[in-house]
């Protein structure tokens, strides 16, 4: 007999709740945060120009899953982040200062993983009971607390469970991915740096990458340079409507 | 801030498929207590298609505004669908999205204590003023995530 949790989103029944109406479930990874931070990258004292600065040392032995992104400030491009084994850190041109924020969670980006026991049919909303969910707080926490934040899981939220993850292990040009969610999901795509391997950035389109989706596949392309490795992760929400 | 997990915790520990809980490490684990996680109020989570004006003047144009009211600044992610096709056939890419080359328009958003801001930015490079050109006038998608954490 299989073991394990799921919990469903306020309003829903677990029994009868697709994939996307759960809060969480023990079949599928969620990304554990490992660290976080808020850091403002300042104009260079000469002028605008390049600016390479550590955001952390994870130390963790793989390329991390990680999200860094401007929050206010001057322009910053999601490709302006990388990491490697060690590190993640900014590099990018800088013409006014960038506020950002960033996160480096315990997932290798480069992990094979597709999600099993799919349930796509939704169900109908039903009488939401308070009575019933999943409190789990941080340590030092008390589970208490109206501060959201200081829950790892709620199952008043939706958690981002991930689908499937994958990389390629040798340098293609472009990737087209199987889901057949029904639905155009959510998703991280980064790419290795063709001049330094080992090191990943945050794939935004821009110029010569492109990115397609439909509610079976999701394809991503690069015309220059001819070629490279990728890694991605699909997340179980959905795109176009709330999920 | 820095390192925040604490990978010792064991109160509340729920391995994956084929992973011994007592073993399991943090990778290996659906729910770790020593662990935070994103999160989403359902509330704080849309999608909307939006018509840009059709003349789009230089500096920095609000699209949408959503209020969270939270009072510290969280961590978004906002994907734009760029619905009758855009750059290069992109259908739909995580802000920031560049529109064009060299870099003089692009979509992107502010985050404050209270409000989610998605904005396109025209730089006028060029220095002829509102463009009437591409994306102006066009119909786009926004999908907005505001999570509880900060």
């Amino acid at each position: 007999m299989a073991t394990g949790i799921k919990v469903s989103r306020t309003g829903y029944d677990v029994n009868t709740a697709s994939d996307k109406q759960l809060a969480f479930s023990s079949e599928w990874p969620l990304l554990p945060i490992e660290a976080e931070g808020d850091i403002t990258i300042n104009v260079p004292g000469g002028g605008a120009g390049i600016v390479t600065q550590t955001l952390y040392t994870h130390n963790l032995g793989y390329e991390p899953v990680f999200y860094a992104h401007r929050v206010s400030g001057g322009f910053c491009s999601l490709s302006y982040f990388r990491c490697d084994d060690e590190k993640v850190w900014f590099s990018g041109y800088v013409s006014a200062n960038i506020n950002i924020k960033w996160k480096v969670f315990r997932r290798p980006i480069k992990t094979n993983y597709e999600a099993s026991n799919i349930n796509l049919s939704d169900a109908t909303p039903g009488v939401v009971d308070d009575d019933y969910g999943i409190l789990v707080s941080l340590p030092g926490k008390s589970v208490e607390s109206t501060d959201k934040r200081d829950f790892g899981i709620r199952s008043d939220c939706r958690q981002l469970m991930i689908h499937k993850s994958g990389y390629t292990p040798s340098k293609v040009q472009g990737v087209t991915v199987t889901h057949n969610l029904g639905y155009k999901p959510m998703y991280f795509i980064y790419q290795e740096d063709n001049s330094n391997a080992g090191e990943y950035f945050f794939v935004t389109a821009f110029d010569t990458m492109n990115v397609v989706s439909t509610t079976s596949q999701i394809s991503f392309y690069i015309s220059f340079p001819i070629g490279c490795n990728w890694a991605y992760i699909l997340f179980k929400d959905t795109l176009t409507t709330n999920g | 801030m820095g390192k925040i997990s604490v990978e010792t915790d064991n109160v509340f520990k729920i391995s994956l498929p084929g992973y011994d809980v007592n073993t399991a490490t943090p990778e290996q684990c659906a729910v770790h207590s020593g662990f935070d996680y994103p999160k989403i109020e359902e509330s704080l989570e849309g999608y909307e298609e939006i018509t840009l004006p059709s003349s789009i003047s230089p500096g920095v144009t609000t699209l949408k505004t959503i209020t969270h009211n939270y009072g510290y600044v969280p961590n978004v992610l906002v994907y734009i669908d760029t619905l009758g096709g855009g750059l290069y056939g992109t259908q739909f890419e995580i802000l920031p999205y560049i529109f064009t080359t060299p870099v003089d328009l692009w979509y992107e958003y502010d985050v404050t204590s209270t409000q989610l801001k998605i904005n396109i930015h025209f730089a006028d490079i060029f220095g002829g003023g509102a463009t009437t050109y591409p994306p102006a006038g066009d119909t786009v998608g926004f999908k907005w995530q505001v999570w509880v954490n900060d």
